[in-house]
């Protein structure tokens, strides 16, 4: 291994592929978390987005109803769990647990039934998400190498952080949906639908989990494996509150992650143990938000003292 | 008065009975999806299941993981520690016993009681870590418990792979040695696979339910499970009773993987607990028999057979295995909405007295939904 600044470029640019799943999903968790919703089946939201993406990608071949139909798939699932969390006062945990259970079934079940194969699914059939061209950088090739194999789909991942920022702390309705959070009988007794805001919120991380999932299985490689999402949703969640629950927050959090799992990666082609290097990520997951919240109560301590 | 004691003791039966019939009205629908029969399919998984001796026996060997699973969820949960921690302590459990019974010095008799003191003592400090995590950071406890199931699984994985692997045999699967018949846990029918670990099972499931329900610390549990603020103003420490609770949780987890190393495998095998996710199907075992130690026996039983006979219906049609989680995910899916029904009705209880959990499981104020 030597430190060049090509290899920085690779860590560089591979920390943005890994970071931009992990990030939809985690805004996703912060919203959730800004309603007051402990949302842990976004892990089965995830898997069902990128398995839906693979079934429509490969009947019809076309990306726009591939990722259309992810969205779909993962909205209904994430409506699901809204309604039995929110309507049926189902406990939050027992929800998520259950849908990732049945997710997690359900896909292998179907992967079965409609490919006929087991463990995973490749095939030439499909298609994957463009890539950005980036020849107008040619002039600086590091920069190619920065920013090259990336899809639209992770630009976008940026630019919906920045508009959740907006959206949260600039308009009316953020307004109203963070008031849900912080005490959702005030907010009913000013006549704020809070059940439905909610549910709705749930609904929401649901589709950018189906994205998170579209950018597993078309983004870097093209294909389904029995639950590829292998946790990453769980991340997110970490991530979520790792960010405070603030879409730029998040962006950082995520983008920790995502250098920890890209990290995973690059040593393990070196002589440093590949499953420790797989272990990282979730270590490291416990030991940021450990130090996050020291320094969260410390904060508290001190103002508390002046 | 006959007819109200059996309301009574079948009121709790109704919604579980009820989520189990809609789980298997999608589990239907799924299975005429494959383009098969339900009822035909159903009728085999049965016979898969619980059909002769034999399936039967399998069933209870399967089920063995999943009631220590169970009984260690109930614990933590029953008490409001809602960790999901159970995998990592189970493969902590596993991992340690085989690395004690292969490698530690001494008679037999030694051997086998250290490593099954040293795993009760592996899971119990990984539960414990959690539990130190949410006492000293305020850390969810989903979440740092979810880490430690990632975490533990590479990192036995490693050692497993670079210290421990069993190069004797051209088997491809990352696994240790095999722990010499001696330290194995006897059959408890002569070529069946049913092992001394379901007569520990259900020691334990005994033993759970004599600490819930019979002694202070399980009264104090119940009393933090119920309302934290209250407990700690009744002069229970609160945090005595969560390192407690998750201490034995973790340890009674950690025994599944020993059940599973001395009374089925013989060895650790990486991926074994993942891949059949016994302690998720434990969790849900507890979550659906609302953490009654009883109930989870009986509930780890019927999840077991649902996954044998599902196995059996693989072998024999075109219907796939997932079939199983897909009917047990509805299953708790499903009753979600009841926990909520019933610790409604336990708060009536407080009002009415301890009689009136007779009172029918929907109650019309209820029936809107609405937040009381």
């Amino acid at each position: 291994m030597n430190f060049d600044a090509n290899y920085l470029a690779v860590v560089f640019n591979s920390t943005i592929r890994m970071t931009t799943p992990i990030l939809y999903v985690a805004l996703g968790s912060a919203l959730c978390n800004r309603v007051f919703i402990f949302n842990i089946g976004l892990e089965g939201m995830m898997l069902v987005g990128g398995f839906a993406a693979i079934v429509a990608n490969f009947y019809t071949g076309s990306l726009v109803l591939s990722v259309f139909f992810a969205m779909v798939a993962s909205m209904f699932v994430a409506w699901v769990a809204g309604v039995f969390m929110v309507k049926f006062k189902g406990a939050m945990l027992v929800v998520g647990v259950s849908i990732n259970v049945l997710i997690s079934g359900a896909t292998t079940f179907l992967m079965q039934i409609i490919f006929g194969s087991k463990g995973a699914f490749v095939s030439t059939k499909l298609v994957s998400l463009p890539k950005i061209d980036v020849s107008f950088m040619r002039a600086v090739p590091i920069m190619q190498t920065m920013f090259g194999s990336l899809t639209y789909l992770d630009l976008f991942a940026l630019v919906l952080a920045i508009i959740l920022h907006i959206f949260l702390f600039k308009t009316v309705a953020g307004f109203r949906m963070r008031s849900v959070g912080i005490n959702k009988p005030a907010a009913e007794s000013l006549g704020i639908h809070a059940d439905r805001i909610q549910i709705l919120t749930v609904v929401f991380s649901g589709l950018v989990s189906g994205l998170g999932g579209v950018l597993l299985t078309m983004g870097g490689v093209t294909m389904f494996a029995q639950n590829i999402t292998a946790g990453r949703g769980f991340i997110a969640m970490a991530a979520g509150t790792l960010g405070g629950a603030h879409p730029l927050g998040v962006i950082a959090s995520s983008a920790f992650f995502g250098f920890a799992q890209s990290m995973a990666n690059m040593l393990q082609n070196t002589s440093v143990s590949s499953q420790l290097t797989m272990a990282l990520p979730y270590a490291s997951t416990v030991l940021a938000l450990a130090l996050y919240n020291y320094v969260q109560n410390r904060r508290i301590l001190r103002s508390a003292t002046k | 008065m006959a007819d109200r004691r059996i309301r009574r003791l079948l009121a709790p039966l109704a919604q579980p009975a009820l989520a189990i019939a809609f789980a298997l009205a999608v589990g239907a629908m799924a299975i005429l999806v494959t383009g098969e029969n339900p009822l035909t399919v159903y009728a085999a998984m049965l016979k898969g299941a619980f059909g002769n001796k034999y399936y039967l026996l399998t069933t209870l060997t399967r089920a063995t993981p999943i009631i220590i699973c169970g009984l260690g969820a109930a614990i933590a949960w029953s008490s409001n520690y809602m960790g999901i921690g159970g995998e990592g302590q189970m493969i902590v459990g596993g991992f340690t016993t085989a690395v004690v019974a292969l490698y530690a010095p001494g008679p037999l008799w030694f051997r086998l009681v250290l490593s099954i003191v040293m795993a009760l003592l592996a899971g119990g400090l990984l539960s414990l870590l959690s539990a130190w995590l949410l006492d000293k950071f305020k850390m969810s406890l989903a979440i740092s418990t979810l880490m430690f199931n990632y975490t533990a699984q590479y990192v036995t994985m490693h050692f497993v792979a670079n210290v421990f692997q069993d190069t004797t045999g051209d088997a491809k699967l990352t696994q240790t040695l095999r722990i010499e018949e001696g330290l194995q846990f006897p059959r408890l029918f002569d070529g069946y696979s049913l092992h001394l670990g379901f007569l520990i099972a259900v020691g334990l499931v005994v033993a759970t339910w004599f600490l819930l329900n019979r002694t202070t610390f399980g009264y104090e549990s119940r009393m933090s499970g119920f309302n934290i603020n209250f407990c700690d103003y009744g002069g229970i420490s609160s945090r005595k009773v969560m390192y407690g609770m998750l201490l034995l949780s973790g340890a009674i987890s950690a025994l599944a993987g020993t059940s599973e190393v001395l009374g089925v495998q013989y060895r650790y095998v990486h991926n074994n607990y993942v891949s059949a996710s016994y302690a998720w199907v434990g969790l849900n075992a507890a979550l659906i028999s609302g953490y009654n130690p009883i109930g989870v026996f009986l509930t780890s039983i019927i999840l077991a057979g649902i996954q044998t006979g599902g196995a059996a219906i693989a072998r024999s049609t075109t219907v796939p295995l997932e079939i199983s989680s897909i009917i047990q995910g509805c299953i708790t899916l499903f009753i979600s909405a009841r926990i909520v029904l019933g610790s409604r009705r336990r708060s009536s209880v407080a009002v009415k007295g301890p009689l009136s959990t007779a009172a029918p499981v929907v109650d019309s104020a209820d029936e809107k939904g609405r937040p009381r």
